[in-house]
């Protein structure tokens, strides 16, 4: 169990190392994806609620610490959306490929509502604004995550296979 | 009351993920409306805490690299200083033999003791100090003593284990010195204990700067010994003499540890040595 933990708190630091660094190509039109969200749904579809809440909080504590402004936003958002997508997916068991892009898709608009949200309480147009900047970068998450899950698919329908 | 524990216990957890949750939450609102000041603490604190190890590592590999580049620094350093001794070594032994040639007697070279200074003199000038060698340690009157600055003064009494040091300042303190540039002797002395005056002839060449160093006249000091820098020459056409004001190197009030030169003990090199070099010199 603790070699486990171990190797997804590995994954996250390298994610969001590879995130700044090492995936830098992958940019386009200046947004990049968000690889900490597509672990952050992997994590809460393969592991159940309360790991996904973990994983959500602590991996966006450690990017809120790179960012002392934002403090507690990102942890707040990734906390919210790994135990939910973690719920959705314990409460329905075996989803479907195309619900579970649908529900990547809508956990991706929910995180970074949720996170702008928290960002930007009481200044709406600047809210507003953020999430018409933000859209592009959503959405090149979606696909790029909605590919990632197409291929890992059946992993994830046998995950609760020896 | 125990049913009551074991329900509480159970309602846990059962709702053990949503209690984690909602304590997660909690603590995400938290930190979200903390202050900036208050954030940057938490900040510190937590990558203090968390990052600790990796720094005390790194910082273990660090010190450990500063050691390696250290030696090897030291190394050449070591290697440069053996290279200039080998040198300052072949250059005394062609001084020996040119005094030989020239037949000028060698510069005899004296043993030094070190002394801790053990007490001062309490009076208003503080001309005075004792040191911790005596008799016992082969010191006697007239011994110039010095600190690694330069000249403080010379020793005026002797007991067993202890020595009064005369320092430059004092009342009656003489001490024959020379401008180190213009080689124009003169005598340093000081009237009021805090300032020194070395009196020259009044059209002397003198300057702000210029290094003052013993003579080595009247026997007491050896020649060329630093004492300190000229820092004020105002001459006079009105008397034979002007006052050069001189800033000695050791100051006078915070001498520590001293050296005594013990020089009326001969070098060695000045009897047989400096014999077996003429007859070397002889042969070839």
């Amino acid at each position: 169990m603790w070699a486990i933990r171990l190797a997804i708190i590995s994954v996250l630091v390298l994610a969001f190392q590879a995130s700044n660094q090492v995936w830098g190509f992958l940019k386009i039109a200046g947004a990049s994806p968000d690889l900490r969200l597509i672990l952050l749904f992997w994590v809460a579809q393969r592991r159940g609620p309360v790991v996904g809440m973990f994983f959500g909080f602590l991996s966006g504590l450690i990017l809120d610490v790179y960012a002392v402004d934002h403090l507690g936003a990102s942890a707040l958002a990734g906390c919210v959306v790994g135990y939910l997508v973690g719920l959705a997916e314990e409460k329905t068991l075996h989803l479907e490929i195309f619900a579970r892009l649908m529900l990547f898709s809508f956990a991706s608009f929910a995180f970074e509502f949720l996170y702008l949200l928290v960002l930007r309480r009481g200044n709406w147009s600047l809210f507003l604004d953020n999430i018409h900047n933000s859209f592009i970068a959503v959405l090149y998450t979606v696909i790029l995550g909605g590919f990632a899950l197409f291929i890992f698919h059946q992993r994830l329908v046998n995950k609760n296979e020896p | 009351m125990r049913e009551l524990i074991l329900t509480f216990l159970q309602l846990f957890v059962a709702w053990r993920g949503l209690l984690s949750f909602l304590v997660c939450l909690a603590m995400s609102f938290f930190l979200v409306t903390l202050e900036k000041q208050e954030k940057l603490v938490f900040v510190q604190g937590l990558t203090s805490t968390v990052l600790y190890p990796v720094q005390f590592v790194v910082a273990k590999f660090q010190s450990h690299s500063d050691l390696v580049a250290e030696n090897q620094r030291l190394s050449q350093d070591n290697a440069r200083l053996r290279q200039m001794v080998d040198m300052r070594y072949q250059e005394s032994l062609e001084n020996i033999r040119l005094r030989a040639m020239l037949g000028v007697p060698a510069q005899s070279e004296y043993p030094v003791s070190v002394a801790l200074v053990v007490a001062r003199d309490v009076g208003a000038q503080n001309a005075s100090c004792t040191i911790s060698l005596g008799h016992m340690d082969s010191i006697a009157a007239g011994m110039p003593v010095y600190t690694v600055r330069g000249l403080v003064g010379q020793i005026l009494r002797v007991d067993a284990a202890t020595a009064e040091v005369q320092l430059l300042n004092a009342p009656y303190s003489r001490v024959s010195v020379l401008d180190n540039r213009s080689r124009v002797a003169g005598i340093l002395e000081s009237a009021d204990g805090a300032v020194m005056h070395m009196n020259v002839p009044h059209n002397s060449d003198l300057k702000a700067g210029d290094e003052i160093v013993t003579s080595g006249l009247g026997g007491v000091f050896p020649k060329g010994m630093p004492v300190g820098r000229v820092v004020g020459f105002r001459p006079n056409q009105m008397q034979m003499m002007a006052q050069v004001e001189v800033q000695l190197y050791q100051n006078l009030q915070s001498i520590e540890e001293v050296f005594v030169l013990r020089k009326t003990e001969q070098r060695i090199l000045q009897g047989e040595e400096y014999a077996n070099v003429g007859d070397t010199l002889g042969n070839h």
